[in-house]
């Protein structure tokens, strides 16, 4: 399709941001607030802020499962019915609408609607520190990141002081601190194990959660009322998305276009220029294509799409796909870990209880290899999230008995319990990768992805440290009935990806610079997942909002030079 | 392998084997019933319920409607083996009544139906966790604990369950992380 005169003026805008997920939805607002009038492509249909949030309220008996799913559901979309729920199954993708080859086991779990997954997410908001950037430089694995954690600090600091993020300083050097909100409250149970943790451990400490969720008004938004509902959408806008936050920050300026049910095909490459001219969208309600142009290009896909997208996007210059000059586009997919860990129960504190459902665990920031002598037969290290709470009825439904004495034992709080897990670092694996398969189609006749992943020797060796030491702190602390676990989860279980166009010095050996700018086609930033060197073990949503942040302000000021 | 691994693993694998044959003979033979059979054991599955969490001063399974629950869910949600697996054990409970008291279970009073689920919860665990959990692997829960598992859930989804049977805060608003635990406090129904 060739558009011309007016109608090329109607698609022409001064950037395009691809994907509205959590970083997207920064680039957004951050590129309208900076005066670009932009234009926000998500292939999936738009979700509007409160108005679409349809099971927010519901009580548990309005739902005809009560929460379950028909078995129909599971048959059909196993992976979407695997990771929801029935009040929440209308924010993940459908399998048998978006099929992907899994060459290895790995789960992708998709958020196709605007918003993405910030819907959806974890809220869990984690600074990186240098002993996370200077990791790869180091140890000599990988790249070495283009970037220290003194050239972001001002930027988490920048996107802290619009999401809201609550949680306790600790002075840590391996976590820094934020600008926090208020903490949330750790219980009485998690309150016993902390103080256990402190009194016994050198360089250990549990501390609440640092969330996305607010523990006052922010921004004009309403402080979080302790539903735990959040991925339901919130009403109160009580966590972060882009559906309560950025992107009706961009909406706000007058600068931002939405269109929704817009897959991108490919990013146009414009030979004369050396720069990417707009992209090419295939419009699912109509099965169109259509185009649009602009001068700035942000790829916010999510890891494995964004990773798609380029390797789709092929010409004369790059045959194997745009900025893929070094070939790492697809490569070094990382995921977090999160299988192994240790619960138990603890006899004592049955006078206490808790009222409201905080939508957060605990941390204990990472213990190990903080040191560069430590060594603990695996490189990297892991945090430790977790949950203190007293059995409930879900817990104790198949204890013994009936009649009256039965229903007086389910309808009383059980015993204290903790269960807790290790967050844990994948290293990137060259040979960790997403392709494309010319020989299957999607039904806009768009290849599909295959993904081939695994963890190897050092996440398995991890793991078991996490177990160990897991037990050992609640054993420690008095708990009973320690039990460790390894649920030997597959690659994506934590919905951690990153790594497929990855950032660094060298041209050669990387897609991206130190500003999430490709190194060959200087108009086009990515800063979803997929610009991440290494994975650190901090959940990263918050890295990638900073990023983002600091890509657009540099973007913005190349633009302004008329350097792109 | 050296002739102690050697017997020891013949050994294991003996355990194993008869585990999974008496499990075999005890959970499968049994399930040649009909999923229309379900709706028509409505009327039994409500007293099942109602004898796990029978009325006291709140309301009890059967005030709850959790036979709908039930069979919904086994209609709708439950895999095929689940189903199967439920309705043979509604078969065994009806015979074991018949036989023991004379009457269906529906009819039996009751101090004689507990006794009656007694038996199927004693009879339902080897005593040994990792027997049962090698049980569950490969032929699923038995039905008697698949049964208390729905009606618990059943009973503590619904309104008069969940509102009246347990406490439930709709907008807690604030968290309380250490209460005093009163004597009548009631756990939450939403966690």
């Amino acid at each position: 399709m060739n558009i011309g005169g007016k109608a090329k003026q109607d698609h022409t805008f001064d950037a395009i941001v691809v994907g509205s997920g959590i970083s997207g939805g920064w680039a957004a607002r951050e590129l309208c607030q900076k005066g670009l009038r932009t234009l926000l492509l998500d292939r999936g249909r738009n979700v509007e802020h409160i108005k679409d949030y349809d099971t927010a309220l519901l009580n548990p008996w309005d739902f005809k499962y009560r929460g379950a799913l028909p078995r129909t559901e599971h048959e059909r979309n196993p992976l979407q019915a695997g990771i929801s729920n029935e009040a929440d199954i209308q924010f993940f993708a459908r399998d048998e609408d978006h099929p992907y080859i899994q060459e290895q086991p790995f789960t992708w779990y998709r958020g196709y609607q605007v918003g993405g997954r910030s819907l959806t997410w974890g809220r869990q908001c984690y600074r990186w520190s240098d002993l996370d950037f200077e990791a790869n430089q180091r140890e000599g694995i990988s790249v070495d990141w283009p970037i220290r954690y003194r050239d972001i600090a001002a930027w988490y600091d920048y996107v802290e002081s619009f999401v809201g993020v609550s949680g306790r300083k600790e002075g840590l050097a391996q976590l820094p601190d934020g600008n926090f909100l208020p903490p949330m409250e750790l219980n009485c149970v998690e309150k016993h194990l902390a103080q256990s943790i402190k009194g016994s451990y050198e360089n250990r400490l549990l501390t609440i959660a640092r969330v996305a969720n607010l523990t006052r008004g922010w921004e004009g938004r309403g402080a979080c009322l302790n539903r735990n509902l959040c991925s339901r959408g919130c009403p109160y806008g009580g966590y972060f998305s882009s559906n309560s936050a950025t992107i009706p920050a961009a909406m706000a300026t007058g600068n931002l276009t939405i269109r929704p049910f817009s897959i991108v095909s490919e990013v146009i490459y414009d030979e004369h220029t050396a720069r990417a001219a707009g992209v090419r969208v295939v419009d699912t309600l109509t099965s169109e294509n259509v185009e649009f142009f602009a001068k700035i290009i942000f790829v916010n896909a999510s890891t494995i799409a964004t990773a798609a997208i380029l390797l789709k996007s092929k010409s004369n210059r790059f045959p194997d796909g745009l900025g893929n000059d070094s070939g790492q586009v697809g490569r070094n997919l990382m995921d977090h870990h999160s299988s192994a860990g240790a619960m138990g129960v603890y006899d004592g504190m049955k006078e206490f209880y808790y009222k409201g459902r905080r939508p957060c665990g605990f941390l204990i920031p990472r213990y190990r290899n903080i040191d560069a002598n430590e060594s603990n037969g695996f490189l990297r290290g892991y945090n430790v999230q977790g949950v203190g709470k007293r059995k409930e009825w879900l817990d104790q439904a198949v204890m013994p008995g009936f009649g009256p004495s039965f229903k007086d034992k389910i309808t009383k709080p059980g015993p204290w319990f903790v269960w807790m897990a290790g967050w844990g670092e994948c290293l990137p694996y060259q040979d960790n990768y997403v392709r494309l398969d010319p020989s299957s189609k999607d039904k806009w006749g768009l290849p599909l992805v295959a993904i081939n992943f695994s963890f190897r020797d050092n996440e398995k060796k991890m793991m078991e440290d996490i177990k160990d030491t897991c037990t050992d702190m609640l054993t420690n602390a008095g708990f009973e009935q320690v039990d460790s676990f390894n649920y030997n989860k597959v690659g994506g279980s934590t919905i951690h990806e990153m790594g497929t166009a990855r950032m660094g010095r060298d041209p050669s050996t990387s897609v991206l610079n130190g500003f999430n700018q490709m190194h060959a086609v200087k108009n086009v930033f990515i800063s979803d997942g997929s610009c991440m060197t290494s994975s650190a073990c901090q959940n990263p949503s918050l890295t990638y909002m900073a990023l983002t942040a600091r890509a657009c302000d540099y973007a913005v000021s190349e633009l302004k030079k008329g350097n792109i | 392998m050296n002739r102690r691994k050697f017997i020891l693993s013949m050994i294991s694998a003996g355990i194993f084997g008869g585990v999974a044959l008496f499990v075999f003979k005890k959970w499968h033979f049994s399930a040649n019933v009909q999923v229309s059979d379900l709706a028509e054991r409505r009327e039994l599955i409500a007293s099942l319920a109602d004898t796990i969490i029978p009325g006291t001063s709140s309301p009890g399974a059967g005030e709850a409607g959790v036979a709908s629950y039930i069979v919904l869910y086994l209609n709708d949600c439950a895999t095929e083996n689940e189903r199967s697996r439920f309705l043979s054990g509604l078969e065994r409970v009806t015979a074991y009544a018949t036989r023991k008291f004379d009457a269906p279970f529906e009819r039996c009073n009751q101090a004689d139906r507990i006794r009656i689920l007694t038996k199927f919860e004693r009879q339902s665990t080897f005593g040994i966790a990792i027997l049962d959990k090698i049980r569950d692997r490969v032929f699923g829960e038995p039905f008697i604990i698949q049964l208390k598992r729905l009606t618990v859930v059943g009973y503590c989804t619904s309104e008069l369950g969940a509102t009246r049977g347990l406490a439930y805060d709709y907008i807690p608003v604030v968290y309380e992380p250490c209460m005093a635990l009163t004597p009548d406090q009631r756990v939450w129904s939403t966690n």
